[in-house]
């Protein structure tokens, strides 16, 4: 403990953090008309620390190829130590993420928190449900298994109700007329680098516009 | 004021059991968190338990040809069995130079390292390259036309 303490005054010394801390998070206060529900906003955005470090630890073995896929999600259930509890972990929490993101959502719209001075941070939550959906979409190809399979069937036959480019966005999505390797590839670039990078910028716009603001106080 | 002072007791020693308690409390219980996480990241990480690895390589001899190789995975290593006139032979491929895989020439009947042009003869004898050990030969038996490793 005493050492813990002396790294940290040897830090706070150069660089000034208590200050810092003192008001942002330990004598920052929570109004006392917050209720639990005010939650779920940080409960999402802890799901998705979750779910990025659940899926580093997938990456070590996953591999994005319709002859691999399936044998390396299969291989980290059954070979690797706890492998099964990571990819259930980053199964459930997918489903727990979006859950909690509509929660969030569901409070806001009911108080009418969207309201000026607010609007934006309501737009940019839209651009992050859609992005979590997105994620959880892509995500679900990744196994490779029949359900996710004809999953992803289903879901990008989607945009072919789009009037005259329907069918041309079908494919562009597919990376061809079918549900292919190709379309493995994309996904797994989308899920892993393509997307995550997206979310986090507006997460961070999300997060930079509500220090801003501050939260809204229910009367 | 009198009646105060009777029940002052800020001069009696102070007694922290019940704080420790509670903070013994709160850090066995941050403990056990921190475990139920770091353990199963640290279980991750080790190294998988991969099938069949270290299964003996069995060859059927009919299937080797007089003057050709046949290459094999042993233990994470790469064999190399050479069909020679009388009987076959086997290599460990790992180069005694720096350890690249040496291939077989069929052409020329050596053993050519693609690393730094190491040349064996068809024995694992150095023929010229920057080596002087010869190539390991790797322990086998043949038992019913089946030449096994193990």
């Amino acid at each position: 403990m005493r050492v813990i303490q002396a790294i940290y005054g040897w830090i706070d010394e150069r660089f000034d953090v208590t200050p810092e801390l003192e008001k942002n998070v330990t004598k920052k206060w929570v109004p006392r008309t917050l209720s639990w529900a005010g939650c779920f906003g940080g409960l999402a955005f802890f799901t998705f620390l979750v779910q990025v470090f659940t899926g580093m630890l997938l990456l070590m073995y996953y591999k994005p190829h319709p002859d691999a896929a399936w044998d390396s999600v299969t291989f980290i259930k059954s070979n690797v130590t706890m492998g099964w509890l990571v990819q259930r972990i980053h199964a459930v929490a997918a489903n727990l993420m979006i859950t909690l993101v509509l929660m969030h959502m569901a409070r806001i719209a009911y108080y009418k928190i969207y309201r000026a001075p607010r609007e934006l941070h309501w737009v940019s939550g839209v651009f992050l449900l859609l992005l979590t959906t997105m994620m959880a979409f892509t995500g679900y190809l990744l196994p490779w298994t029949q359900l996710s399979y004809w999953g992803a069937k289903v879901g990008t036959e989607i945009p072919s109700a789009v009037p005259y480019l329907g069918q041309d966005i079908v494919e562009w999505v597919r990376r061809g007329k079918a549900i292919s390797g190709e379309t493995l590839g994309f996904f797994f670039s989308l899920h892993i680098w393509i997307l995550p990078a997206i979310i986090s910028s507006f997460m961070g716009l999300h997060f930079v516009m509500i220090r801003r603001t501050g939260i809204s106080k229910p009367l | 004021m009198a009646h105060e002072h009777e029940h002052d007791h800020s001069h009696e020693p102070v007694s922290n059991g019940r704080r420790r308690f509670c903070q013994m409390c709160i850090g066995g219980a941050a403990a056990i968190t921190v475990g139920t996480v770091v353990y199963p990241i640290v279980a991750f990480l080790k190294l998988p338990m991969r099938v069949g690895e270290s299964k003996p390589v069995e060859i059927e001899l009919e299937r080797l040809t007089v003057g050709q190789a046949y290459y094999a995975d042993f233990q994470g290593q790469q064999v190399i069995v050479v069909m020679a006139e009388d009987g076959p032979r086997v290599f460990n491929a790992s180069c005694t130079h720096l350890g690249c895989n040496v291939v077989w020439d069929t052409a020329h009947g050596n053993f050519h390292c693609p690393c730094h042009g190491a040349v064996f003869s068809g024995e694992g004898k150095v023929v010229s390259g920057p080596v002087s050990t010869p190539l390991r030969e790797v322990p086998f038996e043949v038992k019913n036309g089946t030449l096994i490793i193990s």
